[in-house]
């Protein structure tokens, strides 16, 4: 257990925050796709995130498998929202149906900017911590010096 | 390390506090980077408790090999290692995804540990300084 490894931990926050910003752009981006390749609207794309040991030495998984030390961030998955699309009516647009309803993307913008402002904060805490780390290890090099 | 003569017991106290400190920020940044991990629990490390309790009993409870064939107790299950505890439960629970952390909190003791720290490698630096200066005879 060193400084590297917790440096390495918050780098594993940051990575987790910068892919949950990417999904957020994405959806945002998509509010009025109506192709995917799946077929069908764009469906909000979600971040499933869980604690793990971090990668380095044998003793320290295990020890984080034993309960209790620590575990960086891991993005196990990716998720599609499951929820229904809004029915627009449209019949001009390509995609209606026989009624004349678009199937459009249940996106809402407040939870995006929500998820988006959250993501920004969690980075720059991780930020905070790795600017830490890296004062505490420049301190312990002067000793002596 | 335990020291003596020269190198007084304050260096080996100072070690200890170091040592544990950088134990307690590891636990802090990885309580950080899963402040939005669904049902992670926090952890810390008390260093003031530690310190006080280790002082004294630190070397009354060990495993003996009396058999050549006895497994050593390697660094994994050392006696010494300080106590790793769940940060309580906050009085007012608004998460609902079983998360533990709390963030400004965390953030506080980030930076209080970091600077306690950077006050125990400054206290051993200069402790080396005056011994130099004692050896040498002379003030830098």
């Amino acid at each position: 257990m060193n400084f590297f490894d917790s440096m390495q931990t918050s780098a594993s926050g940051l990575a987790a925050q910068r892919l949950k910003m990417n999904l957020v752009a994405s959806n945002l981006a998509n509010t009025n796709t109506t192709r995917t390749e799946q077929g069908g609207p764009y469906q909000r794309k979600e971040a499933v995130l869980a604690a793990g040991p971090v990668q380095s030495a044998f003793g320290e998984m295990l020890k984080a498998e034993l309960g209790s030390s620590p575990t960086e961030v891991k993005v196990v998955g990716v998720i599609s929202d499951q929820r229904d699309p809004i029915m627009k009516y449209n019949p001009l647009h390509p995609d209606a149906n026989a009624q004349g309803y678009v199937s459009m993307p249940n996106i809402n913008m407040m939870e995006e900017m929500v998820e988006m402002m959250t993501a920004s904060r969690s980075y720059e805490a991780n930020v905070t911590a790795i600017s830490t780390s890296k004062n505490m290890v420049l301190k312990a090099l002067e000793i002596g010096r | 390390m335990e020291s003596q003569g020269l190198f007084d017991q304050t260096f080996s106290v100072l070690e200890k506090s170091m040592n544990l400190r950088s134990q307690k920020h590891n636990l802090l940044v990885s309580n950080i980077a899963n402040m939005d991990t669904p049902k992670y629990k926090a952890f810390d490390i008390l260093v003031e408790e530690e310190m006080g309790k280790k002082m004294g009993e630190a070397n009354k409870t060990q495993l003996n090999q009396t058999q050549p064939a006895h497994i050593p107790l390697m660094g994994m299950a050392d006696l010494n290692a300080p106590e790793i505890r769940p940060v309580e439960n906050p009085r007012y629970d608004f998460r609902s995804d079983g998360n533990t952390v709390d963030v400004d909190r965390t953030m506080l003791k980030l930076s209080e540990n970091g600077l306690l720290y950077n006050a125990s490698a400054q206290m051993i630096s200069k402790k080396f300084q005056s011994l130099s200066n004692v050896i040498n005879g002379t003030v830098r």
